[in-house]
């Protein structure tokens, strides 16, 4: 067994590392309330963006050309994954469940024939991707480690790039790899089609909605046109809700690694303090037996 | 008591109004339109400009707004926008080093290729119009306003 001196000096530093993962469960906590406000406010416009959305297709003729964001391709020749995990580590399987489905999402691709390219967000990612043999796009680097806050600015840039570079044909498809925010402790890795955009076919809804709702609007200039330029906004919109989740999982995942390991801490100390003290409780015992033998030994 | 409808405003960041309003000043793609209580449904798109409105007990508004949405239905005035900022939260001064910025950006875009002029031209519209509206508010001065009858 350990000697007293070595299970003391132990017990301290646990206390120490109990002290660090607590505060740290604390500042996740705080993090992940900021991060749950911040999907929060964005819902207004969410929902308005979905309703107008929704009166525009009604009212667009369906046999028109569709916004070249939602074409889909005869054939799908290249794939670009966007990836997104966290820029520190210490949350858990957060980051490592995201690298697993990337790489099995990028397998499949690659098994039926399909190029496929990564989009990084997130410095732990990279860490991993930058020594494996999967091709990231350049674009990637200015995108690595971005502004939680997510600002209007940011997103907009970040959206033109994926959405000018599928316009150029350089991809036919581009799926998001993300943690979905459902609670603090649940998450669940999604895999999303972002482009082309499915689910807003003008027309798709059913008949009788189209004549009761949207007769009678007047479009300015006309409801092509304004399709046309919600649709680049609504892929942002997208975009936003996916890096948002994604924030909030990650901090939620760290709070709960945290709180396990100063529960951890906790347990460790318990079973160290009981070592301590039977150790201490040998060495006085050995110690009184010594004084004992001596003290008979002296008058014998 | 005159005709009112209702406008509400959201941004990313948040409702920025919910509010009865009497009248309505949009910055549409086409020009500036004015919405009255009882108007025909409309929908357009919102430029980078200058939104006010006057609610119900008869206050101005004066907000800078910059790319969104429009739709009125229903009296009820629904409108989405990147970034709609009352004109006294506005930071004249930040709007004023924006501005330097995105002139010297499109002044050394003639020899630098690798400048977005798009983005840049994007930034200078923008933080003109927030010194326009700051500017504007001050003369107008809405809270001094008394209501009308």
């Amino acid at each position: 067994m350990a000697s007293l001196r070595e299970l003391r000096q132990r017990i301290k530093s646990v206390g120490g590392i109990r002290q660090i993962t607590r505060a740290m469960e604390m500042v996740s906590a705080t993090k992940l309330r900021r991060a749950q406000q911040r999907i929060e406010s964005a819902r207004p416009y969410t929902m308005k963006m979905d309703e107008i959305l929704a009166h525009l297709a009604n009212a667009v003729d369906p046999d028109m050309p569709l916004h070249p964001l939602m074409e889909p391709r005869k054939e799908i020749k290249k794939l670009l994954i966007i990836g997104v995990a966290s820029n520190k580590g210490l949350c858990g399987s957060f980051n490592a469940n995201v690298i697993r489905k990337i790489e099995l999402h990028a397998t499949e691709a690659k098994n039926r024939g399909i190029e496929v390219s990564i989009f990084i967000i997130g410095r732990k990612l990279m860490d991993f991707f930058k020594r494996r043999k999967w091709e990231i796009h350049p674009e990637s680097r200015n995108f690595i480690s971005i502004d939680e806050n997510l600002p209007v600015t940011l997103l907009q840039h970040l959206m033109s790039i994926i959405t000018d570079a599928y316009i150029r044909f350089e991809f036919d498809q581009v799926d998001i790899i993300y943690t979905e925010f459902k609670s603090a402790i649940v998450h669940k890795i999604v895999i999303r089609q972002f482009l082309p955009i499915i689910g807003l076919e003008p027309g798709s809804d059913s008949d009788t909605r189209k004549s009761s709702k949207t007769q009678g609007y007047i479009f300015e200039p006309d409801a092509v046109s304004l399709f046309n330029v919600l649709i680049p906004k609504y892929a942002r919109v997208v975009l936003f809700r996916m890096l948002a989740d994604s924030f909030a999982s990650e901090h939620g995942g760290r709070m709960g690694a945290m709180h396990n390991a100063t529960k951890n801490a906790g347990d460790m100390i318990r079973t160290l303090t009981l070592q301590r003290n039977k150790a201490r409780q040998t060495a006085i015992t050995k110690e009184l037996a010594e004084i004992v033998g001596g003290a008979e030994a002296l008058s014998g | 008591m005159p005709n009112t409808f209702n406008l509400t405003i959201a941004t990313p960041a948040g409702w920025v109004a919910d509010n009865e309003v009497e009248s309505l000043i949009v910055p549409g793609i086409d020009g500036y339109l004015g919405i009255l209580a009882n108007h025909a449904p409309l929908m357009t798109a919102i430029d980078i400009g200058l939104l006010t409105y006057r609610d119900y007990a008869g206050y101005d508004h004066i907000l800078a707004v910059t790319d969104g949405f429009f739709e009125v239905s229903n009296n009820k005035a629904t409108i989405i926008a990147d970034t709609a900022e009352e004109a006294d939260h506005i930071d004249i001064n930040r709007a004023k080093l924006a501005l330097e910025r995105a002139q010297h950006r499109l002044k050394i875009a003639v020899t630098d290729p690798s400048i977005d002029v798009e983005r840049a031209r994007a930034a200078l519209r923008r933080a003109m119009n927030r010194i326009k509206v700051a500017e504007f508010s001050e003369i107008m001065d809405p809270k001094k306003k008394t209501p009308s009858a």
